[in-house]
């Protein structure tokens, strides 16, 4: 069971009011999930469920007015009491309102349990008696964003920085930001170096009057922290530890155990500029064989050399997700060829009406037979089955970066045009890097029909259980009653997780969908 | 032979000397008592002068931005404190004569002298001569009022440790004044001393100025203030007060320590109900107040209390309106009080507000909509130089119903009216924001944030939606 908490540090001294839930006390709940509506004076605040699980306890109903920090209710397993947490959390905080003179204030921090014996999860600045040391924290610049890479500090330590100034520059999976410094003050330490990678929410810098304030606060964290659980706990805990560290320079090599090479932040960007393999030098001239930028400018540039790129963040996302879906979840594949005559005339008369496509006359058609299949609304999550009420279609979009996959939310309660409209923002947004509906979808469909691909076959895009990969529309020879007849045919192949549907369901489903895309009149109603 | 009146007052401040009025005006035959000036603590030693004075703080304050409206005030500008002095005094002076001629004309009979209840029924008066005069009533309304509340303990040097009765009629200006106590008195003074270059510090003991009333209000005009050079420690005591040949010293709770020539104390009010022979009639006081029902009447038949010394809202508007119930009461009628009262800071830019704060809507549990709009984006307030402040509506998140309005800015306090009088018919947000105003006024601040709790106010920008993840912290079993 996780208590779950109003941000701290949205704004100080600012109240806010829950506008609405958007899932009720009982309900299951998908990490990335919209848990509840907030607001303040100039701002909606939407607050995305941290986990996947059900909202045991609602604590501010809404219309409630809260402080950040405060609890906002309970996630965590059907059936879970939490009737003793409640008491303890009204031990607590007898109904006081937050302090407003803060010893220490932070920004994006985990607030620290007040006078409670429970140790802290997170980095806890409001419980260290150190005066006034400020953590910048990684910001969280989307839902999906893990983790971020320091680009380029603006500001040394030592530097007196004032809110609001540009501190340092990230790269996220989607774009490079600036980010603003939350607070005021004096930069005591920056921890995350130039091209350290830093989990989001977690420290990059300090600001403190004097430096051993920052050792003392730092001394106090160790103590006060016996454990990094933070939510979720799936992600591996030691490789993440290693690369967040700050850097290591004991060790006498430039490549560390893990693979990754030991350089400043000068010599990347020099060797990236003058495309050297930053691995191919042995070692540096730094602490530790580190490798300084004049190490870069001395190695020879050879042609024959391979380049090495780091990963966007994109892609690595791409590949982790696709890994594991393809490592976790047993695939089987069917296919049917549709008789698409119907429906290509049928595009082009609607085509004539509204602008459209054939992908959305397959939208249409999955929304409506997955209202029929609660099986493809399901989700295996911890030898459980999650069902969703909602048809929430994810679109593949190729873009430039990479794919991405925007959901069309609620797509069973839109008819065509509205569909048809939606896809267009949703693509449209997507390649301007703004996703929508993220985490929320069921289903996917992938269409590579407009580059001419007849059939394909799709991983799932995890945690969903099938993905329909829709091929072109051509023309073919189609055998009936042993004469052959020119029409248009569509193959459509679904990807489908065993574990979940087994074949039978899928070929029901499969037929429903060719049966539906080959009376496609229906669909425009 | 006593003379017998159907209703007698005693005290002729805003609540007292409006229920007398109000039941001459209903036939009764009427007298009423007072030791004092007529007007009492309003009009002599609260709200009037001190808007007086306020009045020339503000100007000077005006002056001192002429530039900024392409204005050249050539030479120093200067003050001339008994002159300022004086006209308060004119102003005080000119209305209560018009008290006395309001009496006059509906055949009220004054007593000038000091009123003890005497047994059932029966009043002593005394004046400031010795004489003394028995007279009976039907009903007794008591108004007696609220007198400054000095801290036990401290120096009664009335010079050097004043209250606000002493500090309106200085004669002299201290250079460096500290206030205990950053309510709206403590407010108003520092406001208007600043202006008259004395140097202001203020000691409150909760966490804001103006800690009765919404936060945000206090935050917002702790901004201003520090900005204007005031020195404010909230959350802070004044732990020690000592007077030498010098000055005074305070000791505050977060061990700084403060020189001040004058201390003005702003703590609060306590009732003036000590040695008016309440026990002669048997009613007691509950921490000094004289407690009443909604009809404003004593546990004691024939008696009603009204205004401060009911301790239920020290304000002069809300003993007036309490005046006309409790004469309602006495004159065989029904009339209960239970309607929203505006209270007003006549800082500058002024506060004033109405109905439930944020803070009682969380205490209470009542689920809410918030509105806001800042007064900056308005026309009127850009051509007169005023953009500081914001209106804040809230209301009742199922129906909208106006739940309260809390301004800050240029005229709040006439602002307020328009929000009042939506709260006392019982409107909603809906009612209130179809409500036309005027164009260009500050008033049009309290439509749009009406509009704000239903998200349709047209002078906002959408509110920026943000995503974030909430926090999740594991709860381990003990």
């Amino acid at each position: 069971m996780h208590i779950i908490r109003l941000p701290e540090g949205l704004k100080t001294n600012s109240e806010f009011f829950v506008v609405r839930w958007c899932k009720e006390a009982g309900e299951s709940i998908e990490k990335g999930d919209i848990l509840c509506i907030v607001r303040d004076s100039a701002q909606s605040l939407e607050f995305e469920s941290p986990a996947s699980g059900v909202i045991l306890e609602t604590l501010t109903p809404a219309g409630a007015i809260v402080f950040a920090g405060e609890p906002l209710g309970f996630i965590g397993k059907e059936g879970e009491d939490t009737a003793d947490a409640i008491s303890k959390l009204q031990a607590q905080q007898p109904h006081e309102m937050p302090e407003t003179n803060e010893t220490a204030k932070s920004v994006f921090i985990e607030p620290g349990p007040k006078e409670t014996a429970e140790p802290p999860t997170e980095p806890v600045a409001t419980t260290t008696p150190i005066n006034q040391v400020i953590p910048i924290l990684m910001p969280q610049a989307g839902q999906s964003m893990e983790e971020g890479t320091i680009l380029e500090w603006k500001v040394k330590p030592g530097d007196h920085i004032s809110q609001g100034q540009v501190i340092v520059e990230i790269e996220t999976d989607k774009a490079a930001m600036e980010v603003e410094a939350p607070d005021a003050g004096r930069l005591a330490r920056i921890i995350a170096a130039e091209g350290t990678i830093v989990e989001v929410k977690k420290p990059i810098a300090y600001l403190a009057d004097n430096d051993a304030d920052v050792d003392a606060y730092l001394d106090a964290q160790s103590q006060t922290r016996p454990s990094t659980d933070s939510i979720d706990s799936e992600k591996t805990a030691e490789t993440k530890q290693q690369i967040y560290k700050p850097q290591d320079n004991t060790l006498p090599k430039a490549v560390t155990q893990t693979g990754r090479v030991k350089a400043s932040p000068a010599a990347r960007k020099i060797a990236a500029q003058k495309a050297i393999d930053i691995g191919s030098i042995a070692t540096g001239s730094g602490p530790g064989g580190r490798i300084l930028s004049t190490d870069v400018l001395k190695a020879k540039l050879g042609t024959s050399q391979k380049q090495r790129r780091p990963l966007s963040k994109m892609r690595r996302a791409i590949a982790r997700n696709l890994q594991y879906s393809k490592q976790n979840i047993p695939h089987f594949y069917i296919k049917a060829t549709v008789n698409a005559q119907a429906l290509f005339h049928t595009y082009q008369q609607t085509k004539k009406q509204f602008k459209c496509s054939i992908n959305d006359f397959v939208t249409i058609a999955c929304a409506k037979t997955l209202c029929q299949f609660p099986a493809f609304r399901s989700q295996y999550v911890d030898d459980e089955l999650l069902v969703s009420p909602s048809i929430n279609i994810g679109i593949a979009v190729g873009t430039d970066e990479g794919l991405t996959v925007p959901v069309l939310l609620g797509a069973d309660k839109m008819d065509l045009q509205t569909i048809a409209l939606r896809s267009i923002e949703l693509i449209e947004n997507a390649r301007n890097g703004k996703l929508e509906g993220i985490g929320q979808g069921i289903f996917t469909i992938t269409n590579m029909g407009m580059f001419g691909v007849e059939e394909f076959s799709a991983i799932i895009n995890p945690p969903e259980s099938a993905i329909l990969a829709v091929g072109a529309i051509r023309e073919g020879i189609m055998v009936n009653n042993a004469i052959a007849q020119p029409t248009r045919l569509m193959t459509l192949c679904l990807s489908v997780d065993h574990r979940v549907i087994d074949g039978v369901m899928a070929a029901q489903y499969i037929g429903a969908l060719k049966e539906i895309l080959e009376a496609p009149e229906e669909l425009t109603q | 032979m006593s003379e017998h009146f159907q209703v007698v007052v005693i005290g002729s401040g805003p609540g007292g000397y409006i229920a007398a009025l109000e039941a001459a005006r209903s036939g009764a035959k009427t007298a009423i008592v007072e030791k004092h000036h007529l007007g009492g603590t309003c009009l002599n030693y609260g709200c009037i002068p001190s808007k007086a004075l306020l009045a020339s703080a503000e100007t000077i304050h005006k002056i001192g931005r002429a530039g900024s409206f392409g204005v050249n005030v050539d030479g120093s500008v200067s003050f001339d404190w008994p002159a300022i002095q004086k006209r308060k005094d004119r102003v005080v002076f000119t209305l209560r004569g018009g008290v006395k001629s309001l009496f006059d004309s509906r055949n009220i009979k004054l007593y000038s002298g000091k009123a003890t209840l005497d047994g059932p029924g029966r009043i002593n008066v005394t004046d400031e001569k010795g004489g003394s005069e028995t007279i009976t009533a039907d009903s007794i309304i008591l108004a007696v009022g609220s007198i400054p509340a000095m801290v036990p303990g401290w120096p009664t040097d009335n010079d050097l440790i004043c209250t606000s009765d002493e500090a309106l009629h200085w004669k002299e200006l201290p250079k460096q004044l500290m206030i205990v106590g950053g309510g709206v008195i403590g407010c108003e003074f520092a406001c208007m001393m600043k202006e008259y270059s004395v140097d202001v510090t203020i000691v409150e003991m909760m966490d804001s100025l103006l800690p009765e009333m919404e936060a945000q209000l206090g935050s917002h005009l702790a901004n201003i203030f520090s900005k204007r050079g005031i020195d404010i420690f909230t959350g802070t005591r004044v732990d020690r007060l000592t007077v030498d040949g010098k000055g005074i010293n305070a000791a505050l709770s977060n061990s700084q320590t403060i020189e001040a020539d004058k201390v003005l104390v702003a703590t609060g009010r306590k009732a003036n109900t000590h040695n008016i022979g309440l026990e002669s009639v048997g009613i007691e006081t509950d921490r000094g107040f004289i407690r009443v029902d909604d009809k404003m009447q004593t546990k004691v038949n024939g008696y009603f209390c009204i205004g401060d010394a009911n301790g239920r809202c020290l304000l002069a508007h809300a003993a007036s309106a309490q005046a006309v119930v409790a004469v309602k009461n006495a004159l065989g009628g029904n009339s209960q009080f239970h309607l929203p009262i505006p209270s007003a800071v006549y800082t500058f830019p002024e506060i004033a507000s109405v109905g439930i704060t944020t803070r009682q809507a969380r205490e209470q549990k009542i689920p809410v909509t918030i509105g806001q709009f800042p007064i900056g984006h308005l026309g009127k307030a850009m051509a007169v130089g005023e953009k500081n402040g914001f209106v804040k509506v809230i209301s009742y998140r199922s129906d909208n119903t106006l739940l309260g309005v809390h301004v800050l800015g240029h005229n709040a306090t006439e602002v307020v009216a328009s929000a009042t009088a939506m709260l006392t018919v019982k409107a909603n947000t809906k009612q209130l924001a179809e409500v036309i105003f005027a164009h260009p006024t500050i008033g049009e601040a309290v439509k749009e944030a009406a509009e704000d709790t239903l998200l349709s106010a047209l002078h906002l920008p959408p509110r920026k939606i943000r995503r974030v993840v909430v926090q999740a912290q594991q709860v381990r079993p003990d």
